[in-house]
């Protein structure tokens, strides 16, 4: 199309042209000069949707154990952005007082595996229990790591006292599980705490016919009750039938009084049940039906204590004498 | 717009006519530059299009004396007005030769005279009259109703009645409106308060017919003013003492008519039925628009207790609640036929 | 060296620059990110959008005064920016090359003859501008419609709401991709449209429709530098017209104001120097007049006229103002707004979250493709801690917020938060208001605090008939920013159980519901 000219350009227009270039030049000089004059927007606005929650920690651990590398930085949550996180579960931990969740994302060397470190500052060792406890898968192994802990498929979940902390592989293979327990370890090093998780309630369910590993605490909304908090459950198995005991300090004996006067009204007022007698042993427990489930709620000292979902009033009343009597040596 | 062209193949190229033509591109470059420095950032993002609040404040009180306050039973309302005047000593001690007289009537509904939900014509009417008559310039009549202004002013007969008293009616448009602040007010803060209708105006009457009110309690004389708020002013109703407390303080009238000839009971402030309403046979002439109140709360059946607003007010110095205090003139209207 | 040479050099390195620059306006420091890249550099430079907001605000932002400087150089050299900056004539200039590409001569030097409808520019521009200056007191602050065809805006909101998208590089952060944009077939389909009508007409866009390009001949149709032809040394064989881009008939008599400077004249032309550049007038005679008929000036007034009262007839910008129009924070009050927007999409392609969307027809012509937040649409709501679309926005529609501003803390607190609208559950449609279901979504994820979202406590009957206890949410109005995050959670995912009107926006007094006092909370 393009005539095919042999003009050869005059020095005006030559002139010109390089004229025109200097002109590009200094733009692309101005242009450069300003992209490392950074915008206000740039220094204000966060680069993620997520909205940081205070300062971020660089890392989980200053040394990561061997075969272990960082994958990114690590996130801190608060109460008012921990549902950005674990979203639904996020309840749980908020009634048990949580305080703040660190967590980061970990590779292992020479392979395509990862895992994610979970560690939640419930702020007090019985907290930490409480989310553990009612977590707690019943395939679990005992770990051995911390104050409590097991392993179940591609996880690890332990407390350290005021700490909750669950290690999720992104398999369950050999290598994954060996690393979170290193893992494991080096958070619980660099965590020193003064104070353990104990659970000497554990102690005083009766051992005969307890399922293994099913005492929780649950912190709150026991029963549905949005009163009841900070309660042991503990789920036992004898022949076919199942029933749940459960028992709380409750601090003084007015404080366990009113708290099993409470439970039991609920029990009749807000879940349809009805005062099916008393019980001789323990002496002024009340037995509430709930529709063929039957319930006992008693209390002894600073304890309140009691029998949900028996299969009978009898069984309810056999329980709650059997639980009586543990609570006998430490009522004081 | 003729093109235009040069000649074909003219004379070469003038340094004159390129010249010319420097001269005017360079005009240009100037004019680009002056305009520019001019106009750089002269109205920053965010300032255009807002009027800056003025003093909202309608201070139109009578000069000497004390307050005054005359109560007045009767039946016809012309006649129980012009002896309430007397009472406190007459139109004239109000309104002077070429005064230009500001009346506020309640014409919120487009609801017939008969059912009393807003200022009577008769009311109006005279207060018309007798201000021409006392040697006013010019008097002028008007609300920012509720309902269709045009339509309001009509079918309550205050329109026709001032009218053909010599009265003249106006009729708020949106650009009758300026915003306004009353200094150390909590709520009148750059809200759109009548203005247009006050321009040169020298005396101000405020006149209302009483009414049960069921967010206020009752509506009288105060919450008469409310009528010289713009805007979406039904938001006010989530302060509604607040709000007529502050504009018993923004608005300082010559005096005030509280009609009571027939008080609305129940269902107000619209009414719509005679069964609403009572012959309560009183008429109250005030330069203090809360004793004013304060009394009509009486023919409610009421204290001023029941009235939260009017303790506000009085407060916040808009006047008393404890009428008897201003020694009223109590009198009897003579009837006609 | 060359001059087309020159220009075609030119012509590229500004397209790339447009290009990247639109590519990286993203929030972020990273090389490929916005850092300080001047990402509104080519909409500051075009007079069009500094003359009409002028006429619409009476002031000019000031990143606009780059535009003075093309005034300049157009006063004193004619259509430069049209044939050596505008992206968009780029564009043009690429497809109609390889529209004519193969084509007879013939028809191409008639292609690029002068045509009387290239007229029609003026006239596009006579409305806008009229319809731009229309003085505030006659009828409120006029609307600025500029944007629908101003090259630049075009361009700039094709590229970042389509172009870009469509190749996978819409991310808000680096090139992840997976932006959407409402509105992008029919931005899409204008922006394509004009570009395939190259293959009918070179330039089509730019010698008939352009109001930019009309603009800039107006101002530089006396430039004392241009086009001059020695009519004697013509042997009229056409060969000028080969490649004009502007179809202005070099030959002569020129068309001064049609000339874009692309200077292929120099290059086709077979006899030695018969057109050349410098001091003007042209020997073969020129026509510096614009050539737009009286008629068809005052058809353009008065439809610029009618413009401004035929908005407004809706009464969208009064009582029977738009409540679904949730505007981005430090959207200024929606009169002025509507005077400032370009509908550029600057604001919408530097959104992080994309929640900011281009409005469409439905919601009527005066607010087309202006941001509007979506919070369906996007990654979230409005994020608390983001102020990127004041600094996008090259005209002040939206004002550059400092965060303190934003959210009503320190030097600002006591004018209280920017909202952007008010949230309001449905009670018809929310899980544990209406469905006996537990839910606190909303209320987990407002990011105001203390919350604006609170629950109340109940007992409900599951769908199963058993006591469920639930927790229902409530909405506080002096604490809600709008922001729109409860909403974009909603699990009712198809209409929302909570949504967000722009009710109580604290841009406009007006629109505000509560009392004064209540709202600097």
């Amino acid at each position: 199309m393009h005539s095919a000219s042999t003009r050869s350009p005059g020095r005006g227009e030559t002139l010109l042209a390089v004229g025109a270039m200097a002109a590009l030049a200094a733009v692309l000089v101005f242009v450069l000069a300003e992209q490392g004059r950074f915008s206000p927007a740039v220094l204000l606005a966060p680069a993620s949707p997520t909205p940081p929650a205070g300062s971020s920690p660089a890392a989980l651990l200053a040394r990561w154990p061997g075969g272990l590398s960082a994958m990114g930085q690590a996130e801190l949550f608060t109460p008012a952005t921990l549902s950005d996180k674990i979203d639904g579960k996020a309840e749980l931990y908020l009634s048990a007082g949580f305080l703040a969740l660190s967590c980061q994302r970990v590779s292992l060397k020479g392979s395509t595996s990862w895992m994610e470190a979970f560690v939640y500052d419930m702020g007090r060792p019985a907290d930490a229990f409480a989310v553990y406890s009612s977590q707690r898968r019943p395939e679990g192994r005992d770990a051995g790591l911390g104050d409590f802990s097991y392993a179940a498929g591609n996880e690890l979940c332990l407390v350290h006292g005021r700490y909750y902390i669950e290690l999720v592989g992104s398999d369950s293979g050999e290598a994954v599980l060996g690393s979170a327990s290193a893992l494991a370890s080096s958070l619980i090093d660099s965590r020193p705490v003064t104070e353990h998780a104990t659970v000497a309630e554990k102690a005083l369910f009766p051992p005969g016919g307890l399922v293994a590993d099913s005492v929780t605490l649950v912190p709150a909304d026991v029963f549905g009750f949005d009163r009841l908090k900070n309660v042991f459950l503990a789920r036992y198995q004898v022949g076919g039938e199942e029933v749940t005991l459960f028992l709380a300090d409750r601090g003084s004996e007015a404080g366990a009084a009113k708290a099993a006067a409470e439970l039991q009204a609920f029990l009749v007022t807000e879940c349809g049940g009805t005062a099916a007698g008393q019980t001789a042993q323990p002496p002024g427990g009340a037995i509430v039906d709930l529709g063929g489930a039957f319930d006992a709620v008693f209390c002894r000292g600073r304890f309140l204590a009691g029998v949900h979902q028996a299969a009978s009033s009898q069984g309810a009343e056999r329980w709650a004498s059997v639980l009586w009597g543990r609570l006998g040596g430490v009522d004081r | 717009m003729k093109p235009e062209t040069s000649g074909p193949d003219p004379a070469p190229p003038s340094r004159r006519e390129f010249l010319r033509r420097a001269v005017q591109a360079g005009a240009g470059v100037a004019v680009t530059a002056a305009l520019g420095a001019w106009l750089l950032d002269r109205r920053p993002p965010g300032t255009i299009g807002r009027i800056a609040a003025v003093d909202a404040r309608r201070s139109f009180g009578p000069k000497g004396a004390g307050p005054t306050l005359s109560i007045i039973t009767g039946r016809a309302r012309r006649q129980m007005l012009r002896r309430g005047l007397a009472a406190v000593g007459g139109i004239e001690r109000f309104i002077a030769r070429g005064d230009r007289v500001l009346i506020k009537v309640n014409a919120a509904f487009a609801s017939p005279a008969a059912l009393a939900a807003t200022t009577h014509p008769d009311v109006a009417a005279e207060l018309v009259t007798l201000c021409l008559a006392a040697g006013a310039a010019s008097v002028i009549v008007t609300d920012n109703p509720i309902n269709d202004p045009e339509s309001c002013f009509e079918l309550t007969g205050i329109g026709p009645a001032v009218r053909a008293a010599g009265g003249r009616l106006f009729v708020p448009r949106a650009d009758s409106f300026h915003p306004g602040t009353v200094e150390g007010s909590r709520l009148i803060r750059d809200w759109p308060v009548l203005h247009s209708p006050f321009a040169g105006v020298t005396k101000l009457i405020g006149t209302a017919p009483v009414k049960h009110h069921h967010r206020a309690g009752a509506s009288m004389t105060l919450k008469n003013w409310y009528g010289l708020l713009g805007g979406r002013r039904n938001q006010f109703h989530q302060d509604i003492d607040g709000i007529v407390s502050e504009l018993a303080r923004m608005v300082t009238p010559t005096f005030v008519v509280l009609d009571g000839a027939q008080s609305m009971m129940s269902n107000g402030p619209t009414g719509g039925s005679l069964a609403d309403l009572k012959e309560t046979r009183t008429l109250v002439v005030s330069t203090d628009p809360v004793a004013a109140d304060a009394y009509g709360a009486t023919l409610l059946g009421k204290t001023h207790r029941d009235l939260p607003y009017l303790a506000a007010a009085a407060a916040l110095g808009a006047g008393t609640v404890d009428f008897e205090s201003l020694r009223p003139v109590r009198a009897a209207a003579e009837e006609e036929g | 060296m060359r001059i087309t040479t020159a220009r075609r050099i030119a012509q590229a390195f500004f397209f790339l620059l447009f290009a990247w620059l639109c590519l990286v306006a993203a929030v972020g420091t990273g090389w490929f990110q916005w850092r300080g890249w001047p990402i509104r550099w080519f909409l500051e430079l075009d007079p069009l959008v500094a003359v009409g907001t002028v006429l619409t605000t009476h002031s000019l932002y000031p990143g606009l005064a780059w535009a003075l400087g093309t005034i300049v150089v157009t006063i004193l050299l004619g259509r430069v920016f049209c044939g050596w900056i505008c992206p968009f004539g780029t564009i043009h200039q690429a497809a109609g090359w390889i529209g004519r590409h193969g084509r007879r001569p013939k028809l191409v030097i008639d292609s690029n003859q002068y045509h009387p409808l290239q007229r029609l520019k003026y006239g596009i521009l006579a409305a806008f501008l009229v319809a731009a200056a229309v003085p505030p007191k006659l009828t409120g602050l006029a609307h600025l419609h500029t944007g629908l065809l101003d090259p630049i805006p075009l361009v700039q909101r094709s590229f970042n709401l389509v172009v870009l998208p469509v190749a996978g590089l819409g991310s808000g952060g680096g090139f992840s991709g997976g932006r959407f944009y409402a509105e992008s077939v029919v931005i899409g389909t204008v922006f394509l449209g004009f570009v395939l009508l190259n293959f009918a007409v070179p330039r089509l866009f730019c010698r008939f429709v352009c109001p930019l390009g009309a603009l800039l001949a107006i101002l530089g149709r006396a430039a004392p530098f241009g086009i001059k032809t020695r009519k004697h040394a013509c042997t009229e064989c056409g060969a000028c017209n080969l490649n004009c881009e502007g179809a202005c008939n070099p030959k002569g008599p020129i068309q001064v104001s049609e000339c874009l400077l692309c200077m292929n004249c120099f290059e086709d032309c077979p006899t030695s120097h018969p057109i050349g550049y410098g001091p003007r007038p042209s020997l073969a005679g020129e026509i510096t007049s614009p050539g737009l008929s009286r008629r068809g000036f005052v058809a353009s007034v008065v439809a610029g006229l009618a413009v401004v009262p035929l908005s407004r007839l809706s009464g969208s910008d009064a009582n029977n103002w738009q409540a679904g129009l949730v505007r981005p924070p430090g959207a200024v009050a929606e009169d002025e707004f509507l005077a400032r927007c370009i509908k550029c999409g600057e604001c919408m392609r530097v959104c992080p979250t994309n929640v900011l969307q281009p409005a469409g027809f439905s919601t009527g012509m005066e607010v087309l493709w202006t941001p509007v937040l979506n919070n369906r649409i996007g990654t979230s709501g409005c994020q608390m801690d983001c102020v990127a679309c004041g600094y996008a926005c090259p005209t002040g529609a939206i004002r550059r917020l400092t965060l303190d501003e934003k959210l009503g803390r320190g030097e600002s607190r006591g004018a209280g938060p920017i909202r952007l609208g008010l949230a309001a559950v449905d009670r018809g449609r929310c899980l544990p208001w209406a469905m006996g279901r537990p839910c606190i979504v909303c209320e987990e994820t407002c990011p105001v605090s203390p919350k604006a979202i609170t629950v109340e406590e109940a007992q409900g009957l599951s769908p199963d008939g058993v006591a469920v206890r639930l927790q229902r949410p409530v909405v506080d109005p002096s604490r809600c920013i709008g922001c729109g995050v409860c909403e974009h959670e909603c699990p009712m995912n198809g209409i929302r159980a909570i949504r967000v009107s722009a009710d109580n926006e604290s841009r406009d007094p007006a629109h505000s519901i509560l009392l004064h006092h209540e709202n600097k909370s």
